[in-house]
């Protein structure tokens, strides 16, 4: 790249970082202490707004645009790519203030040394959503001094200079970007945020656009975390506990030691590991490390679901509106159990991260949600200054939120740190699973009373440990009460006069934190099947008893969900009954401002449930690329009728029992289903795609088994005997 | 133990424990990255690639036994990029990836399934690929496929 080309990128990017910076709504509860009313509040803003419950503060997103030589513009993206398609949204986003083709644009990942400044992380279904203002408005600065460079070059006006197709033309003449670059030494970037185009000037958002990575991806060229390769480099493998917070006794390493091409074996600090020049004698090592291990406890799954049950641990109300109580005091209640299990996240790349220290100083090459955070736990653990930490992102192989903290980093950096050598760890599969941290189990009593067909009163507690809560500021926790993943999508949102949500936050001998729609999978299982047993009670139609629910004027969802209902009733062609040997379920939810709603057909062979198809209908507010909007929805099809039918992470003999996927089964092809998906934008704003499809899949499977078998499951995974 | 074989059309020997998994050579060794480990024992597919014509998970394939023969990675498919093996056309029509992680895998067995079954119904696809893709890209893979033969079949005919 020449010298000029950087001058562009320089000055841009501090002008950039001022027009680029926002900051989401975690301002707004600044100055509310206090006590349940508040708490309810701020939970309730949290579930249903779109500003990330992962984190609170100030978000700066600190990318920058460069030209490069053969005139490509590449943007250094703050959000990571784990396949949920935000590079190619991005792409679009520039594209558009750029006006050109889409074609012309790649998108890498920042690196943590050149500035990427991202504290929130990518995750919570707000990539795209979160890029869609300050990436067009660098794009349209871009676009401003690129005009005017231009307008400089040739004397002339520059309203008159129009920007397109990678570049600048006035009458017959015209200049490539690249071009316009080597000409200009000096650059005069606007001081205010440009003016964006219109939404309904939009020539590229909007349209299906195939992914900016999909080449790369096909060809086999796409490098992930641990793909890297630096000379010299050795490969580690730790030795870890099986058991459930097992603490080393005794080592006997002389068996691994005596393997050759073993280089180190390393026991100290909480660290051991084997460390060797390739893998497969590092991995045959490892497996000759003889460890005694002392275990407090030895945990069975039996244990764990008596600590999770509603009753046990901290109690905290999340929505009270009404008095449930005063008509739960006579008449007849309905009354349902729910629960559901433990996950993995069990992404196809194993965690992993290459480290490589030279010169007091550190570069991390891996897949990460969170490089802002590991970079400063980095700096944390080596006792070095964060400027001296590189985090460099490279694709993830699934994050799913299972890469939001990763446990292998730091033993990576620590070895590099000592032996003074690249240092490639990789986790086994078995120690994917077995180390790990989990989508917490949950149990769900639920309450309804039914007057004239109508519900007046419903409550829902959820017992079930924390996801985020340990990473949130105290300040945080004391504002929100219950952890804002864990129980996101407790309370309900039907237009019920009468309704209590209660959280019941009970602690695991594990470590839980997030997996893909956080609470929702659990909360919209219990909530949507427990509303179907209520519509069967009302002797109503599972849709037309939801839709007499969502009458609220103040709650623009309602509107939003009666029309994707609309769409995907006719769709799927909604009936009741069984036809063929199969029957259909439906579900619906609200993932904050998104809208979702779903209808299942099902049939049963021999005791085994098997989804014949899927339909589903999102409104995600304004759609930036529909392709990619629809891949989200088949994978959360897919994710969501694994989580269903097969996955259930358990413990035995004080053990994670799902060692490898023979046991923890997950949907394969011969599980897919027909799908079809209904796109609808009923609003300018953009919102969350990755997760909120995920809410309707088990509700709307269990509830189609409900029509065809008349059995209500009510545990996941969902079994027949 | 030096073992020599064919990959991609090259021929190479190399000098490793005859009992390491082909894929550790393949990455590690060979710097060839498309092929995966995913599990380790032979049950996600991430690994699947080409020993003479045959669907091998290299994680559970010595090196010892690719002696004399010839494999074929992801990288090796198509004979360029501009000459792309139908099943990464198809694969780039579709637009299948997400996280792409699996795909090498799927598509070495997708590769090889059009050579037992030129013309698949659904039904073959899902009974034939036991490969795990976790992002939910499967409903795109059946689609792709079925794509592969029929740019096959239209080369042929
Ligand atoms: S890594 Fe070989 S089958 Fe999974
Ligand atoms: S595309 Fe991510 S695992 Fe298949």
């Amino acid at each position: 790249m020449s010298t000029k080309n950087k001058s562009l990128k320089n000055s841009s990017r501090r002008q950039f970082l001022n027009v680029g910076a926002i900051i989401f709504g975690g301002s707004v509860i600044v100055g509310q202490f206090g006590c349940g009313p508040i708490q309810r509040k701020t939970f309730q803003y949290f579930d249903s707004n779109e500003a990330p419950v992962m984190g609170l503060g100030k978000f700066n997103a600190d990318f920058w645009l460069q030209i490069l030589e053969d005139n490509t513009i590449q943007l250094s993206s703050p959000k990571v790519e784990m396949g949920q398609g935000v590079f190619t949204g991005a792409a679009l986003m520039v594209a558009e203030e750029l006006d050109t083709n889409p074609e012309n644009i790649t998108v890498v990942h920042a690196k943590t040394s050149s500035g990427l400044i991202d504290p929130l992380g990518t995750g919570g279904s707000t990539s795209t959503a979160g890029l869609f203002k300050p990436v067009r408005e660098a794009a349209a600065t871009m676009r401003l001094a690129l005009q005017k460079a231009a307008a400089n070059i040739w004397e002339v006006p520059e309203n008159d200079i129009l920007i397109q197709d990678g570049k600048a033309s006035y009458q017959e003449q015209s200049l490539k970007f690249s071009e316009i670059i080597s000409q200009t030494s000096k650059w005069e970037i606007p001081k205010k945020s440009p003016k964006l185009k219109s939404h309904e000037s939009f020539k590229y958002i909007g349209k299906d656009t195939k992914r900016v990575d999909l080449k790369d991806k096909v060809l086999g060229k796409a490098i992930f975390g641990i793909d890297h390769h630096i000379e010299g480099m050795l490969y580690a493998i730790l030795i870890q506990s099986p058991y459930i917070n097992g603490q080393v006794k005794s080592v006997d390493a002389s068996a691994a030691k005596a393997v050759s091409g073993v280089e180190h074996f390393i026991n100290e600090n909480g660290i051991i590991a084997i460390v060797a020049k390739n893998r497969y004698t590092a991995e045959m090592a490892a497996r000759k490390v003889k460890v005694e291990w002392d275990v407090p406890k030895k945990w069975e799954q039996k244990d764990l679901d008596a600590i999770i049950q509603v009753g046990n641990g901290k109690f905290e109300s999340i929505q009270k509106e009404g008095n449930v109580k005063k008509h739960f005091d006579n008449g007849e209640i309905i009354e349902a159990t729910y629960r559901t299990p433990a996950g993995a996240h069990a992404f196809m790349e194993p965690k992993g991260a290459i480290a490589d220290y030279k010169d007091g100083k550190i570069t991390i090459i891996t897949g990460t949600q969170q490089p802002n955070r590991d970079r400063t736990e980095i700096a944390k653990a080596l006792g070095l200054k964060k400027d001296n930490v590189d985090i460099q992102c490279a694709f993830l192989g699934g994050g799913f939120g299972g890469r939001f903290y990763l446990n292998q980093i730091i033993p990576a950096a620590k070895l590099s740190k000592k032996l003074k050598k690249p240092i490639h760890l990789l986790c086994t599969r078995e120690q994917d699973f077995m180390n790990n941290y989990y989508r917490p189990g949950s149990h769900h009593i639920l309450k309804g009373k039914i007057e004239n067909g109508t519900v007046v009163a419903a409550q829902h507690d959820m017992a079930s440990d924390d996801m985020v809560f340990d990473y949130l500021p105290k300040i945080a926790q004391s504002l929100i009460g219950a952890d804002p993943s864990t129980a996101h999508g407790a309370f309900f949102n039907y237009s019920f006069e009468n309704k209590y949500a209660n959280a019941h936050r009970v602690e695991t001998p594990y470590i839980t934190g997030i997996w893909r729609g956080i609470g929702i999978n659990a909360t919209s299982f219990a909530k949507e099947c427990f509303m179907d047993e209520l519509a069967h009670a009302a002797n109503a139609d599972a849709i037309e008893f939801r839709l007499k629910h969502l009458k609220d004027d103040k709650d623009e969802r309602h509107e939003r969900m009666h029309k994707i209902i609309e769409l995907v009733k006719e769709k799927a062609g909604w009936k009741t009954g069984k036809e063929k040997g199969t029957a259909k379920g439906f579900a619906c939810a609200m993932d904050r401002q998104t809208v979702v709603a779903g209808i299942a057909e099902v049939e049963v062979i021999d005791n085994k449930i098997g989804v014949t198809k899927f339909t589903l209908g999102i409104d995600p507010g304004l759609i930036v690329n529909p392709e990619g909007v629809r891949q989200q929805c088949e994978g959360c099809i897919m994710m969501g009728l694994s989580n269903t039918l097969y996955e259930n992470l358990t413990l035995k003999n004080g053990q994670v029992e799902n060692t490898n996927f023979h046991k923890y089964p997950v949907a394969m092809l011969s599980d897919t289903p027909e799908i079809e998906i209904v796109l609808h934008s009923g609003s300018e704003e953009v919102f969350g795609v990755g997760e909120p499809p995920i809410a309707p899949i088990a509700p709307a499977i269990a509830n189609a088994v409900f029509n065809l078998t008349g059995k209500r499951l009510r545990t996941l995974p969902l079994k027949m005997s | 133990m030096k073992i020599s074989f064919k990959i991609n059309g090259d021929q190479k020997t190399i000098d490793v424990d005859p009992n390491m998994p082909l894929l550790w050579v393949v990455r590690d060794e060979l710097n060839l990255k498309a092929t995966k480990y995913g599990c380790g024992k032979g049950m996600c597919g991430a690994c699947s690639l080409h020993v003479d014509g045959k669907l091998h998970r290299s994680c559970s394939y010595p090196v010892k036994f690719a002696e004399g023969k010839a494999i074929t990675t992801l990288e090796g498919l198509s004979k360029n990029e501009n000459d792309l093996h139908p099943v990464q056309q198809a694969w780039i029509d579709e637009n299948v990836p997400q996280c792409g992680y699996c795909q090498p895998g799927f598509m070495m067995a997708a590769a090889k399934l059009l050579q037992e079954i030129p013309n698949p119904t659904t039904e073959d696809i899902k009974q034939n690929i036991s490969n795990i893709c976790r992002c939910g890209t499967q409903p795109r893979i059946i689609k792709a496929i079925k794509r592969a033969a029929e740019l096959n079949n239209a080369k042929t005919s």
